[in-house]
């Protein structure tokens, strides 16, 4: 059974009176406990996936123009606010691309963190709590003084950790990580991907990891599903997908990866 | 933080100087000396006014000289006498500072309670039924001529009406009142001017405010907000808000100069004794010191109320500080 399942899912955004296509029809289902990889390149749609799953295409930005989407066993398209905010945060969580952009400028790490857990628990002391826990959770040490920081006072990558301790802190069942990387530099890369591959592990979590870096995508990945001008181009088990790689794109991109990597590290 | 403050308040010291040396040079190159411009044109000036007035700015002396003096006794306050009544032109300026002040200062806080939630909303609801509504509004405020608007509800409120006092800021019986029918007259006096002003005011602050919401509302961190399923209300009021009105602060601070100069012709329509009228009448009667004090007087207050602004603004955005 899988944990979502996306039917028919189209999505458009509207700018200055113009409507662009985002998602043309897509269907797809993602699996309890494993690792779907959606990679394509830039414009392809990933982001607009993510957003669709928990809802947070404003209004003002654009709309869902059909489909559905099954989470336990309800579709997900035809609930109130209300329903979805029990949703986000809680059963599904998400990590933005950019870590500079994600965090508000004007509230600190540590305020940032415990609004997610500030409709669960009920005592002051515990959230505080809760927050130095998914502080050192997400591999800090000195979390006191990550609590009060300001985002421009914290590095790239302390900031997408903090980010993904934001997500993580509700023990979410989904997390989607939205190029969790590709704003980093190289060395603060890895950090960053181990972390997460470690914390779908302690949390058992489902995980959706978005790449435009198929490399990457190979390494983690169970399941790798290839998008390009909001279409599934191809999809299936990343081992599979590598070796017979059945469309053109697909085939192309497989050849731009080198060789020696995917070849030693692929799952 | 208390290091910023203080570099910023170091900073204010060389532009108070060159406004100081504008309003003298401003001065001194007017055609001819500034005594002779002044009393042969002013039949009111006696040759005794003249003789004390270049002993006053030591005219015979040169120019640099001169300026250090006057500089050295403005900042004692002591900016001369009056040619029209031989009093001080600072203690005409304290009498009338506090009206300008209450006026401005109830016309901005109008205009600040108005015009913040006026332009949430209007972002809020964007190209729907109220944002278009509301800038039609402010825009009408914004074309209006204040002192059009300012006569033609004298002409309806004050005289066919006449719920309100035509002009001034007290009823000649003002003395004789009780503490509450002061208060009372001083309201009934101020509600026109407050009014016309915030009115005509509105239009800048309320469309900054709007689209610095617009702004924020398409960020990533507003985004994660909603992912954490916050309720709306908390993204707006505390997510939003707080990043929305800190271009706004810098807005605020700049229109502070309008406000501080209170208005020559707006004032003089009311015959409203604020700065406003006080510079207007001075220049009418090319009556110098006041003249000179009023221009010294009103960029100070301008600098000073830039100050606080800038200092609101980095009590208001952590990045500030680490500068
Ligand atoms: N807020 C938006 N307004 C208008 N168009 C958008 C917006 N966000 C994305 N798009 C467009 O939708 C398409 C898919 O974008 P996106 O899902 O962000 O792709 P990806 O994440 O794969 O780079 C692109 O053509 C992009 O230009
Ligand atoms: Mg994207």
């Amino acid at each position: 059974m899988s944990i979502i399942t996306v039917h028919n899912l189209s999505v458009h955004y509207s700018r200055d009176g113009e409507i662009i296509p985002a998602l043309r029809n897509i269907s797809f289902e993602i699996e309890p406990g494993e690792t779907l990889a959606i990679v394509g390149e830039s414009g392809s749609g990933k982001s607009t996936v993510a957003l669709s799953l928990m809802g947070l295409i404003l209004p003002y930005e654009g709309k869902i123009t059909g489909g559905e989407i099954i989470f336990d066993g309800r579709n997900l398209l035809v609930q109130s606010q209300e329903q979805w905010r029990s949703i986000r945060g809680k059963d599904i969580a998400i990590v933005l691309q950019d870590p500079f952009s994600s965090l508000n400028p004007v509230l600190t790490a540590g305020e940032q963190i415990a609004e997610s857990v500030r409709h669960t628990l009920v005592a002051g002391n515990d959230i505080k709590a809760t927050v130095l826990n998914a502080l050192r959770e997400t591999l800090f040490t000195d979390t006191e003084r990550i609590y009060a920081s300001y985002p421009h006072q914290l590095s790239g990558g302390q900031r997408q950790r903090v980010a993904i301790a934001m997500a993580i802190i509700n023990h979410p069942r989904i997390l989607i990580a939205d190029e969790p990387t590709t704003a980093l530099d190289v060395t603060t890369q890895k950090e960053v991907l181990d972390l997460l591959v470690r914390l779908k592990q302690e949390l058992s979590l489902t995980m959706v990891f978005i790449t435009h870096n198929l490399a990457l995508a190979a390494m983690r990945a169970d399941r790798v599903m290839i998008m390009r001008e909001g279409t599934i181009v191809e999809s299936g088990p990343t081992a599979a997908v590598f070796r017979h790689p059945h469309h053109a794109y697909t085939q192309a991109l497989v050849a731009a990866v080198p060789r020696l990597k995917y070849r030693e590290h692929i799952k | 933080m208390i290091n910023y403050f203080f570099r910023r308040l170091l900073l204010t010291i060389p532009v108070l100087l060159g406004i100081t040396l504008l309003t003298f040079l401003v001065m001194h190159l007017t055609p001819g000396s500034p005594a002779d411009t002044m009393t042969d044109m002013n039949l009111k000036v006696s040759a005794q006014a003249k003789s004390r007035l270049a002993e006053l700015y030591g005219l015979n002396k040169p120019l640099h000289v001169q300026y250090v003096r006057w500089l050295g006794r403005i900042v004692r306050l002591d900016f001369g006498n009056s040619f029209r009544d031989e009093r001080p032109a600072i203690r005409k300026i304290a009498e009338r500072l506090p009206a300008t002040l209450l006026l401005n200062i109830l016309s901005m806080g109008l205009i600040l309670i108005i015009a913040i939630p006026l332009g949430v909303l209007a972002a809020l609801y964007q190209k729907k039924l109220f944002d278009t509504v509301a800038t039609i509004g402010v825009y009408i405020g914004f074309s209006i001529p204040a002192f059009w608007l300012a006569l033609m509800l004298m002409i309806l409120f004050g005289l066919k009406l006449g719920w309100l006092p035509l002009s001034g800021l007290h009823s000649i019986n003002y003395d004789d009142l009780s503490l509450p029918g002061k208060c009372l007259d001083l309201a009934r006096h101020l509600v026109l001017p407050v009014f016309i002003s915030a009115f005509t005011g509105l239009a800048g602050l309320t469309r900054y405010t709007r689209s610095s919401m617009i702004d924020v509302l398409k960020q990533d961190y507003i985004r994660m907000a909603y992912a954490k399923g916050l309720p709306r209300r908390r993204i707006l009021f505390h997510h939003a808000l707080k990043n929305a009105l800190l271009p706004v602060i810098t807005i605020f601070g700049l229109s502070l100069p309008g406000l501080i100069g209170g208005g020559f012709i707006f004032e003089t329509i009311f015959a409203y004794p604020g700065m406003g009228r006080l510079g207007y009448d001075a220049i009418m009667a090319r009556d110098y010191p006041v003249v000179m004090a009023v221009g010294v007087i009103v960029a100070f207050l301008t600098l000073a109320g830039n100050l606080i602004a800038d200092m609101s603004y980095a009590i208001a955005d952590p990045r500030i500080t680490l500068k």
